[in-house]
C-alpha cells in the first residue's frame, strides 16, 4: 500500500494512461504517465516533500479541465475538521470525531486517508465510469452527492476535482506542515 | 471488502436518505442531517424513559445552550428523529425558554455544528446495575418451614454453630425471593450467611425430590460445601464434579500426566490403567454427575455448560459471581501454525476454512499464513454460527490422525479446541481484534439472558449490582436493607488519592497516598500489618512504596509490618485479614486498554473502530480523566470499583475490625457505588485543588448523614466546595447528578433517604 498504488486504485489508470497532478500550487497543474508518476515517487524527486494533489480521473493527456476527463474507478469525498486551514468552519472539531462518523455508517470506504487538515474517502467502483456515457455520469455525480450528505464532505463533485496525494506534506500559511498518511486500506485482493 | 457497483450504491443510499433524490449539495445536505433514517437503537435495558429521566438531571456542566446542544447530539447518536428529540425536549425545565417556540429550529441547527468534545451519556457518572433492583423488607417473608428449620437443626449440629437470628433472617428472606422467579440474584453483605442458606436449602428441597447443582469458588470450597450437605442429608445423594488437577494427579498415580493423557473419553486414556482411580475425584465425577445434588466449582460448571450438558430439569445455585468471560491471545505464528495445520488436508473445507470464519477480517494465504497488518476494528461474532459439536470431533478426528507430527502443536491445538468449544444452548460470543503480532480474544462463555437450558438459577453474590454479566430483563437483583446490622464488616477510613488508578499514573498515586500517610500516619499505622495490593510488573514500585511506608511509620515513631498481595491473587484469600490498613493506590486497576475494548465490544454486541477509544498514540480515549465512550467508561469503573471493593475486603474489615485504606479514585461519583456496598468515611485526599478535596470528603459527610435528616441546599453546596448564595443554583445539574441517589431534593432542601 503506497501513494502509486492508491491513485492505481482510484483511477483505475494503467501505465501508459494519464493522471492529472498539481505541485506547490493547486493552479500549478500538469500530466503526467502513470508510469512517470512512479519514478518520481520512487526515484527522488521529492514530489511528497511538497504540496502535491493528484486528480481523481483519467485524462486525455490534453488538459487538466473537466473536458479531458476519460473515466474514474472510484468515487473521492474531501471531508474537513478543525479549525485550522479551512476558510469555512469544519463539520468536525478533530479527526477523531470525524473517523468515528465515517465508522458509524453503513456503508464504508475501502480507502481513508489523512490529508493534514482533513480526510479523504474512496469509494472503490466495480467497473470504470466512463464520462462519455451520460446516464453513468449522472449517476455517478448522484451517488456521490449522497455520499457527500451521509458523511458530511464538502462539495467536491466536479470529475476534475483534485484531492491531496497521500502522504505527501500538507503546507498551509499559519500552518505548521503536516505530512498525510493513509489510515485505512482495503482494497479487493 | 468488495468494490461497490453503482446499483449497489444506489440501492444503500436510498435507504439511508429518505430525500435521495433531492439532494442537491452539502451545504444543504448539513442541514438536513437527520437521525430519523434508523429506529432509536437504545442500549438494552434503556427505555425511552430512562432517557428522559437521565435527561431531566444531567451529570454535565455548562450554560443552558450548551447542555441543549449535547442532549441533541446524544439523542441523534441513539436515532432518534429531529420530531421525537423535540418531542423529548420540550418538556425540560432546562430548556431555555427562547429555543421553546423554535425547537425544530435549533435542533437542525444544533446538529449542522461540530459534534460536541463529549457528548452526553447515559451511565457516564456512576455505574448502573444492568439488571433492576428490587429492596425488600423482612417482614414481608413468610416463616421457615419446619422441614427447612429441622434440616437447619441439622447443620448447626454438624457445624457446632447455634441457629442464630442472622441465619434465620437471611434464610427467610432467600427462601423467599428463591420462589418468586426462575432467574435472580441476591445482593447480601458478606457474612450474613447466605452460603449456609443455600446449603440448608438445598439438602431440605432434595429430600423432596427436587435436583440442584450447587455451584462455588474453588475447589476446596467443593469439598468443603459436599461435606456439608453429606453430613445433613443421605450422602449418596450428593455428588463431586471436578475437573483434572495435575497435584491429584500426581499424588493418586505417581506419575507425571498431562490432561490430555486422563481425557475422559479417550480410549487410551491414562485413567483406564491407573490403579489409584477409585480414589480420583476427577475419574469419580462423572459417575456422580447424575446424582440429586452435585457440587462443582464454576470453571467446571461453565465447561459442562459448553459440552452441551442438560441441565434442564435441575435448579442451579451459584454461592458466587457467575465470571463468564475469559480471555485468549494467539500470537501471528500460532495463527500460522493452526492455518498451516488445518489446511492440511484440503479437502475438510469446513476446517480449512475455520480461521477464516472465525476471524472474518483477518486474512490467511496458503503460503505466508496470517496477514500482519493491524485491524482498525475490535469485532464482534456470534460464536454460534461458526462453531458447532461437529468441528470439535473434526479436530479431534484431526489430532488422532496426524499422529506423532502434531506432537509440536498438539498443546496449541486443544488450547485452542478448549478456548473456542461451546455449545447452542450457551448463546456464547467473543470480541477479537489484532495488533498484526497477537490476536486477543475475549469469549462470553454464557449469555445469561438467554440462559434456559435449567429449571432456575440463582446467583448469591455481594457485588451483584457492579457485576459485568447481565441477566434476562424481567431478572432482579434482590437486597434486603434489614439485614446490614449482621454484616459483619467494620468501618472504612478511606484517604484518597485523587487520579485513575492507571498503571501510568501509578508513581503520581504512591506520592500522593504516601504524602496523606505522612499526614495521618498516627491513625494509619496504629494498629496493625498494612496491605499492599500491586501488580505483577512493578518491581520498581514495590520498593519505593515498601520505603516510603517504612519512612512514614518510623517518623510517626512506630514500626510497621507490610504484607504484599498480587493483585491477581485478592479474591478469595483470607490471608489479609489481620491487616488493619490498606495502602491501594499503588495498585493499578485499569486492566488495558485491550481488555476494555474488547468488553465494551461485548457489551455493545456490535464492531467497534479503535479510534473510538483509543488515541493514534495508543493512550486510553480520554476526556477529563473518563473514556469518551460510555460504556467502556462504565466497565472500567466496574472493574476497578469492583477490585478496590475486593481488595479492601480481604483486610480485617471482614471480621468487624476499623480499618484504613489509601486509595486512588478520579473523582467523587466513584465513592458512591462503593458506598452502597460498604460504609465508610473520607478523611482526606490529595488535590491541588482544595474544593476538589472538598468534595470527597463533603460528599462522605453527606451520604453519611443519618436516614430523615434534612440539610439546606446551600449547606449541602457549601459541604462540597460550593460555598456562596448560589452555590447550589450554579452548580445544580451537578450536584442533582451526585446526591439524588440519597437525598430526596425538593425545593426545600435535602432529606436524607433510607439507607438501601
Amino acid at each position: 500500500m503506497n501513494t502509486f498504488d492508491l491513485v492505481i486504485m482510484v483511477t483505475g489508470a494503467s501505465n501508459e494512461d494519464y493522471v492529472g497532478l498539481a505541485l506547490g500550487s493547486a493552479k500549478n497543474r500538469y500530466c503526467s504517465r502513470l508510469h512517470q508518476l512512479n519514478d518520481d515517487v520512487l526515484y527522488g524527486s521529492k514530489i511528497l516533500d511538497a504540496n502535491c494533489w493528484f486528480c481523481g480521473s483519467v485524462l486525455d493527456g490534453k488538459g487538466c479541465k473537466a473536458i479531458n476527463c476519460l473515466w474514474t474507478k472510484s468515487i473521492i469525498l474531501d471531508v474537513d475538521y478543525g479549525k485550522h486551514g479551512h476558510k469555512r468552519q469544519s463539520p468536525f472539531p478533530d479527526c477523531q470525531s470525524a473517523m468515528d462518523h465515517v465508522y458509524s455508517q453503513t456503508l464504508q470506504p475501502h480507502i481513508i486517508w489523512h490529508t493534514g487538515h482533513g480526510i479523504q474517502l474512496a469509494f472503490l467502483l466495480d467497473e470504470n465510469i466512463s464520462f462519455s456515457d451520460a446516464h453513468k455520469t449522472a449517476l455517478y455525480e448522484k451517488h456521490k452527492r449522497g455520499l457527500n450528505k451521509i458523511f458530511r464532505g464538502d462539495s467536491t463533485c466536479s470529475r476534475e476535482h483534485l484531492f491531496r496525494m497521500p502522504c505527501s506534506m500538507n503546507i498551509k500559511p499559519g500552518c505548521p506542515p503536516v505530512r498525510g498518511e493513509i489510515l485505512r486500506w482495503e482494497v479487493p485482493q | 471488502m468488495k468494490p461497490y457497483s453503482l446499483s449497489q450504491l444506489d440501492d444503500e443510499l436510498r435507504r439511508l436518505i429518505p430525500d435521495f433524490d433531492v439532494v442537491h449539495s452539502s451545504a444543504e445536505a448539513a442541514l438536513h442531517v437527520d437521525g430519523g433514517a434508523n429506529p432509536p437503537h437504545l442500549p438494552d435495558g434503556v427505555s425511552e424513559d430512562d432517557v428522559r429521566r437521565y435527561l431531566l438531571a444531567p451529570h454535565y456542566r455548562g450554560t443552558h445552550s450548551e447542555v441543549c446542544h449535547r442532549a441533541v447530539w446524544m439523542l441523534h447518536d441513539l436515532g432518534f428523529c429531529n420530531d421525537e428529540i423535540a418531542e423529548i425536549l420540550k418538556d425540560m425545565p432546562w430548556l431555555p425558554k427562547r429555543y421553546r417556540n423554535r425547537l425544530s429550529t435549533e435542533i437542525k441547527r444544533s446538529l449542522s455544528k461540530p459534534r460536541p468534545v463529549c457528548c452526553a451519556t447515559i451511565s457516564s457518572a456512576v455505574p448502573l446495575p444492568l439488571n433492576k433492583q428490587c429492596a425488600i423488607t423482612l417482614a414481608s417473608c413468610p416463616q421457615l418451614s419446619d422441614a427447612f428449620m429441622r434440616t437447619l437443626e441439622r447443620y448447626g449440629n454438624y457445624a457446632g454453630l447455634p441457629v442464630s437470628n442472622k441465619i434465620l433472617d437471611t434464610s427467610r428472606v432467600i427462601e423467599s425471593v428463591s420462589k418468586t422467579d426462575t432467574q435472580l440474584s441476591v445482593q447480601f453483605p458478606c457474612g450474613v450467611g447466605k452460603s449456609t442458606w443455600a446449603v440448608v436449602h438445598i439438602a431440605t428441597s432434595a429430600g423432596q425430590g427436587e435436583l440442584y447443582i450447587m455451584v462455588v469458588q474453588n475447589r476446596e470450597t467443593v469439598f468443603h460445601a459436599a461435606n456439608q450437605l453429606r453430613a445433613i442429608m443421605p450422602p449418596d445423594d450428593v455428588g463431586v464434579y471436578v475437573g483434572w488437577n495435575s497435584e491429584e494427579c500426581v499424588s493418586i498415580s505417581g506419575k507425571p500426566h498431562d490432561f490430555k493423557d486422563c481425557l475422559r473419553d479417550d480410549n487410551q486414556s491414562a485413567c483406564r490403567t491407573c490403579d489409584g482411580r477409585d480414589k480420583c475425584n476427577y475419574h469419580r465425577s462423572r459417575s456422580q454427575l447424575g446424582r440429586n445434588v452435585v457440587v462443582m466449582t464454576r470453571e467446571s460448571f461453565l465447561v459442562l455448560c459448553e459440552k452441551g450438558c442438560d441441565f434442564s430439569r435441575r435448579r442451579i445455585i451459584c454461592d458466587e459471581a457467575l465470571l463468564t468471560f475469559v480471555d485468549e491471545a494467539f500470537s501471528a505464528d500460532e495463527l500460522d501454525t493452526l492455518h498451516r495445520l488445518f489446511t492440511r488436508y484440503g479437502y475438510d473445507n469446513r476446517l480449512s476454512n475455520l480461521l477464516k470464519s472465525l476471524f472474518p477480517s483477518l486474512s490467511f494465504n496458503a503460503f505466508s499464513g496470517a496477514g500482519r497488518i493491524p485491524d482498525g476494528h475490535i469485532h464482534w461474532c456470534e460464536l454460534s454460527k461458526v462453531w458447532d459439536g461437529e468441528i470439535v470431533s473434526r479436530i479431534i478426528r484431526f489430532v488422532k490422525a496426524a499422529g506423532d507430527s502434531l506432537l509440536q502443536s498438539e498443546a496449541l491445538v486443544y488450547r485452542f479446541l478448549l478456548y473456542f468449544r461451546t455449545a447452542a444452548m450457551c448463546g456464547a460470543s467473543y470480541a477479537y481484534t489484532y495488533d498484526g503480532k497477537i490476536l486477543r480474544v475475549k469469549k462470553d462463555r454464557l449469555d445469561l439472558r438467554n440462559f434456559t437450558a435449567c429449571r432456575s438459577m440463582m446467583v448469591l453474590d455481594a457485588t451483584a449490582a457492579l457485576s459485568l454479566s447481565e441477566f434476562a430483563p424481567t431478572t432482579c437483583i434482590y437486597t434486603c436493607p434489614d439485614l446490614d446490622i449482621y454484616a459483619k464488616q467494620g468501618f472504612a477510613k478511606f484517604y484518597v488519592a485523587v487520579g485513575n488508578p492507571t498503571k501510568t499514573r501509578r508513581v503520581k498515586n504512591i506520592e500522593a497516598g504516601l504524602e496523606l500517610m505522612q499526614v495521618h500516619g498516627s491513625e494509619i499505622f496504629a494498629a496493625g500489618p498494612v496491605m499492599l495490593p500491586l501488580n505483577r510488573d512493578c518491581d520498581d514500585a514495590i520498593a519505593h512504596v515498601e520505603t516510603g511506608i517504612t519512612q512514614c511509620a518510623s517518623r510517626h515513631g512506630l514500626s510497621v509490618q507490610i504484607r504484599k498481595i498480587s493483585r491477581g491473587l485478592m479474591r478469595g484469600t483470607n490471608a489479609m485479614r489481620d491487616c488493619t490498613s490498606a495502602f491501594m493506590a499503588a495498585a493499578g486497576f485499569f486492566t488495558s486498554i485491550e481488555d476494555i475494548a474488547l468488553h465494551a465490544c461485548l457489551r455493545q454486541r456490535r464492531d467497534l473502530p479503535w479510534s473510538e477509544l483509543r488515541n493514534a498514540d495508543g493512550s486510553p480515549r480520554m476526556h477529563h480523566g473518563r473514556f469518551t465512550n460510555s460504556v467502556a467508561q462504565d466497565i472500567y469503573m466496574r472493574k476497578a470499583i469492583t477490585e478496590l471493593y475486593q481488595g479492601i475486603y480481604r483486610s480485617a474489615i471482614r471480621d468487624g475490625r476499623n480499618v484504613s485504606v489509601v486509595l486512588a479514585v478520579p473523582d467523587a461519583g466513584w465513592l458512591l457505588p462503593l458506598w452502597q456496598l460498604m460504609r465508610f468515611t473520607v478523611v482526606d485526599a490529595a488535590h491541588a485543588n482544595p474544593q476538589t478535596v472538598q468534595m470527597f470528603t463533603g460528599l462522605s459527610r453527606l451520604v453519611n448523614m443519618s436516614a430523615g435528616a434534612t440539610v439546606t441546599k446551600r449547606d449541602a453546596a457549601a459541604c462540597l466546595g460550593y460555598p456562596g448564595v448560589d452555590g447550589w443554583k450554579d452548580h445544580k445539574d451537578m450536584l442533582n447528578g451526585l446526591l439524588a441517589q440519597f437525598f430526596q431534593i425538593n425545593h426545600h432542601g435535602l432529606v436524607r433517604k433510607e439507607l438501601s
